[in-house]
């Protein structure tokens, strides 16, 4: 701490300091509890055709990565069609952060999903879907045409970010990716925006507060 | 008499009605597992210490029983040069001093004649583990399922909480009734015996939970909802008189030492915890129905088109369509005194009884062992097989149609 303050700024900060302490508090209180559920366990960081692909050739596997090793037990992915019907789930591959699932058969143009449930290094079930289609009809489609909501598989959707609610909704709606951690209600809740908005907001208060008792201060 | 007076009598008066409460529910609990229902009467407010189970009987006490709350494990081995004579002597002894002390009275060389005035459902039992065989030279005599268990993946099994020569397994809805008789019994057997371990465990004290209330362990799991129903399924707890006559009416107990890993566990959300298990903890459900008894459904799925009780949940791998994979549980919770840099050391004293170990525990314990959610926060650290002679008949030495009369 070698930058040199003048004396003004030395007193106004003196001034919010106080303030300033219990927004901050207020702020690591709410990391706190958004915090714990969601980063004690490993999570989809991404898949192989990514969520929301649309393919021109039927893929050879499925791959999903997660965000560290996860453990055998209790693994079972499969491959479901539009109509809900496994196409493929046997033979489930835990290679590190990867699970892997082979497909033998020859996809027809269609919308499909991948739904899994894998078991986190920690022990805590993880469950989630990852939603592609294939369109071997039009192969002069590139294979990465932007999807509905082409996200990041596992983070919040863009959809949500841009409009931030205060009481956060256990399912994501519209959204193209959709992981269910078994939390409790609620375990993935996009907490940062929603924690970011509500700190945002009391830091404002806070200002408004300690400038309105600073003007009030005067005249007593 | 004064007012005051009165108001101290009626105070007396109602706390004495609430403890006669209590006993009645405790007897009505055990009223679900007995098959004699005992008289309905205004218990005295000492009913709960002055409840006598029988000893003498075709089968032993403390199998088919209700669990009072206490229990004491205790494995003995015998010393050199004990005998098929010399074993057939202890039994005698213990004989008429397990019958003494489950009618409430001293054994004959009893120092504290005055702890066995409370016998509190007090019932012992007595197991041979496989070296009473060798010792009394009646190996041929010794069942081929008496051994230890076969060695599962995840077991780290310590000596101090396996095997043995004998066992005493003594219970009693109080915990001073069961170290008088363990002190008593052990006594009387140290001229042929020492002591190789004691496992201490419990479950809820009488009078304060609903008669008919499975237990919970401590990770608060509701512990033993599909269990053997005494009377309904004697078959597979009981041998008949086919078996070898020191047999008939007897089975096997298998004590397994259980350690929870309370610290991993407790980062673990309710939902999680659920999972894992296939059951709700709040009441035991299973997560496809509402109620602790319902059947769980383990062909549903969710809308995923997962399946609901996971396919590693302990529920399901517990689970089996071979009927005679089945055995009797009678579990209690452990909690002592943690090691340096510990929390707790709490467990689950697993014990079952069965006809036939081999056949029906070691199937299902094989299955938990390969693939169950559960195995991350449970390690067995100790495991004993023993075999237990039937009852001693009126005018019966325990064990003299094995050792001789």
């Amino acid at each position: 701490m070698t930058t040199p303050t003048t004396p003004t700024r030395t007193a106004r900060r003196a001034g919010l300091a106080a303030p300033a302490a219990a927004v901050l508090a207020l702020l690591a209180g709410l990391l706190l509890v958004g915090a714990p559920s969601a980063s004690a366990h490993d999570r989809l960081v991404g898949s192989d055709p990514e969520a929301g692909a649309v393919l021109d050739a039927a893929p050879s596997q499925v791959v999903l990565t997660f965000s560290a090793e996860v453990q055998e037990i209790g693994t079972v992915l499969a491959l479901q069609d539009a109509g809900g019907d496994v196409v493929a789930e046997a033979q489930t591959a835990v290679e590190g952060r990867d699970v892997v699932l082979p497909v033998t058969t020859d996809l027809a143009s269609g919308e499909y999903r991948v739904v899994y449930r894998v078991t986190s290094s920690d022990g805590h079930p993880i469950s989630g879907e990852v939603p592609f289609s294939v369109d071997t009809a039009d192969a002069a489609v590139p294979t990465t045409e932007p999807a509905p909501a082409p996200t990041e598989p596992g983070s919040a959707s863009p959809t949500e970010e841009a409009t931030p609610s205060a009481t956060p909704t256990p399912t994501q709606s519209g959204a193209t990716v959709e992981e269910t951690e078994q939390t409790a209600a609620g375990g993935d809740v996009p907490w940062l925006p929603v924690v970011l908005v509500v700190a945002a907001a009391l830091v404002a208060g806070a200002v408004v507060a300690a400038v309105l008792s600073r003007r009030r201060r005067p005249g007593r | 008499m004064t007012s005051r007076d009165r108001l101290g009598r009626r105070a007396f008066l109602s706390g004495g009605a609430a403890a006669a409460g209590g006993a009645v529910a405790a007897l009505g609990g055990r009223a679900a597992w007995a098959s004699t229902r005992p008289e309905e009467q205004p218990p005295a407010p000492d009913a709960v210490g002055q409840v006598r189970t029988t000893f003498r009987g075709e089968r032993q006490p403390g199998v088919a029983t209700p669990p009072p709350s206490a229990a004491a494990f205790v494995a003995l081995d015998l010393a050199g040069g004990v005998d098929r004579v010399a074993l057939r002597r202890l039994m005698a002894v213990w004989t008429d001093d397990v019958e003494r002390l489950m009618d409430g009275r001293p054994g004959l060389t009893d120092t504290e004649p005055e702890l066995a005035a409370v016998p509190a459902a007090l019932t012992v039992t007595v197991g041979y583990g496989p070296g009473v065989f060798t010792a009394a030279g009646l190996e041929d005599q010794r069942p081929t399922w008496l051994a230890p268990l076969p060695s599962f993946t995840h077991d780290r099994l310590e000596e101090t909480w396996s095997g043995g020569d004998l066992l005493l397994q003594v219970c009693a809805d109080d915990e001073v009734a069961v170290s008088h008789a363990v002190r008593l019994l052990v006594k009387e057997a140290r001229a042929y015996t020492r002591v190789r371990w004691v496992q201490r465990g419990f479950r809820r004290a009488p009078g304060t939970t609903a008669p008919g209330t499975t237990m919970r362990n401590l990770m608060g799991q509701v512990d033993g909802t599909t269990n053997l129903v005494p009377g309904r399924d004697d078959a597979l707890v009981w041998h008949g008189e086919d078996a070898p006559a020191w047999l008939a009416g007897g089975t096997s107990v298998v004590v397994r030492r259980i350690a929870m890993h309370l610290d991993t566990w407790d980062e673990l959300d309710p939902h999680a915890r659920d999972v894992v298990m296939g059951r709700r903890q709040s009441d035991g459900s299973p997560l496809t129905g509402t109620r602790e008894h319902d059947e769980p459904d383990l062909e549903a799925t969710d809308d995923l088109g997962l399946p609901v009780i996971d396919v590693a949940a302990h529920v399901r791998r517990a689970r089996t369509d071979d009927p005679a994979e089945r055995f009797l549980r009678r579990a209690y919770n452990y909690d002592e005194a943690p090691p340096p840099g510990q929390l707790s050391d709490s467990g689950l004293l697993f014990v079952t009884y069965q006809a036939d170990p081999v056949r029906q525990l070691v199937p299902v314990q094989r299955r938990l062992d390969e693939a169950d959610r559960l195995n991350q926060w449970t390690t067995a650290v100790g495991s004993a097989v023993f075999a237990v002679p039937g009852g001693a008949r009126p005018g019966e030495v325990l064990g003299e149609r094995l050792f001789g009369a």
